[in-house]
């Protein structure tokens, strides 16, 4: 794909040049139209420098900031990603709540394996964000996401093996809290990652 | 230079792959188990030889709540107080939760 690709570049750039020297044919014969034979520096310079931008836009220049426009959005998607997991988690232990029903092994286990997925979710995306590591915002906005893990899996795991356990108002407000905080850096990192 | 020698945990072979709660009163494989029984012989034979170091591994489980792991840390630095060392005590693996040993980190300077 990428060689046919390549293929009709090379025949567009070709039949560019074909037109160009049609063109310059056929404008030669207009009588009202004269050229010099001399060219000056400047004109050479304005010249290559023409083309150097007319080539350059194009062909480099685009393709590096679409690169840089698709790495953010990857980044992007994958704080979605964090954030949707937080409150399919929430939405979890709110029935659990309101009921006050007592926690069962298997709802335990599942509240443990998605914390820890959120928990690895965060991981790789702080191992994504390497290439902002000069940025003091996103260093301190990643630093201070992995506290916010760390305080969100502390308060919703802290009880959930007991016996009985149930998600007390206590241990419910506690989580709401550090899912906002959680959430709103998510938020702050994207900001970042967009703006850099 | 004397090489370092490593006294190893291996939390789902050596203990159980549901870890559970805090104290052993809150059910089986809890955290005060784990310490009591599995790492407090084997930290204090590290702690005593200078060249020994506990190596936990902590994959291979369901998960671990909080409550499990604040108890064993924060009973080690309850027992053995120098919180520094105790941190060079310790090495982990944790290929599951690549982000729990720095909540252990953590918990363990916070204690």
């Amino acid at each position: 794909m990428d060689f046919i690709t390549n293929r009709i570049k090379y025949l567009y750039i070709l039949l560019l040049l074909i037109l160009g020297l049609v063109c310059g044919l056929f404008i030669s014969d207009i009588p009202y139209l004269t050229f010099k034979r001399e060219l000056s520096l400047g004109e050479i310079a304005n010249f290559t420098l023409t083309l150097f931008i007319a080539i350059y836009i194009p062909f480099f220049l685009n393709k590096k900031i679409n690169n840089k426009r698709i790495e953010k959005d990857i980044l992007i998607q994958a704080c979605d990603k964090i954030n949707n997991e937080l409150s399919e988690l929430q939405k979890l232990i709110e029935p659990f709540y309101v009921s006050q029903k007592a926690i069962t092994k298997d709802l335990s286990t599942i509240i443990l394996l998605r914390t820890r997925r959120i928990s690895n979710m965060l991981d790789r995306l702080i191992n994504n964000t390497t290439q902002y590591k000069n940025n003091k915002a996103v260093k301190d906005i990643t630093d201070t996401l992995v506290k916010n893990q760390t305080s969100y899996w502390s308060d919703l795991t802290l009880n959930v093996k007991d016996r009985r356990s149930k998600i007390t108002q206590e241990v419910y407000l506690r989580t709401e809290n550090n899912f906002k905080e959680y959430e709103g850096n998510i938020s702050k990192l994207i900001m970042h990652i967009n703006g850099a | 230079m004397t090489k370092n020698t490593y006294i190893q945990i291996k939390v789902a072979k050596d203990f159980g792959v549901y870890p559970g709660a805090r104290y052993r009163t809150d059910g089986p494989f809890s955290g005060q188990e784990f310490y009591e029984d599995i790492l407090k012989p084997k930290f204090q034979k590290a702690w005593t030889d200078s060249q020994k170091i506990v190596f936990i591994d902590l994959d291979g489980t369901f998960g671990y709540a909080s409550s499990f792991i604040s108890e064993i840390f924060i009973r080690l630095v309850k027992d053995f107080e120098d919180k520094k060392a105790i941190i060079k005590k310790l090495e982990f693996k944790s290929e599951d939760e690549p982000l729990l040993k720095k909540s252990i980190i953590q918990i363990i300077n916070e204690a």
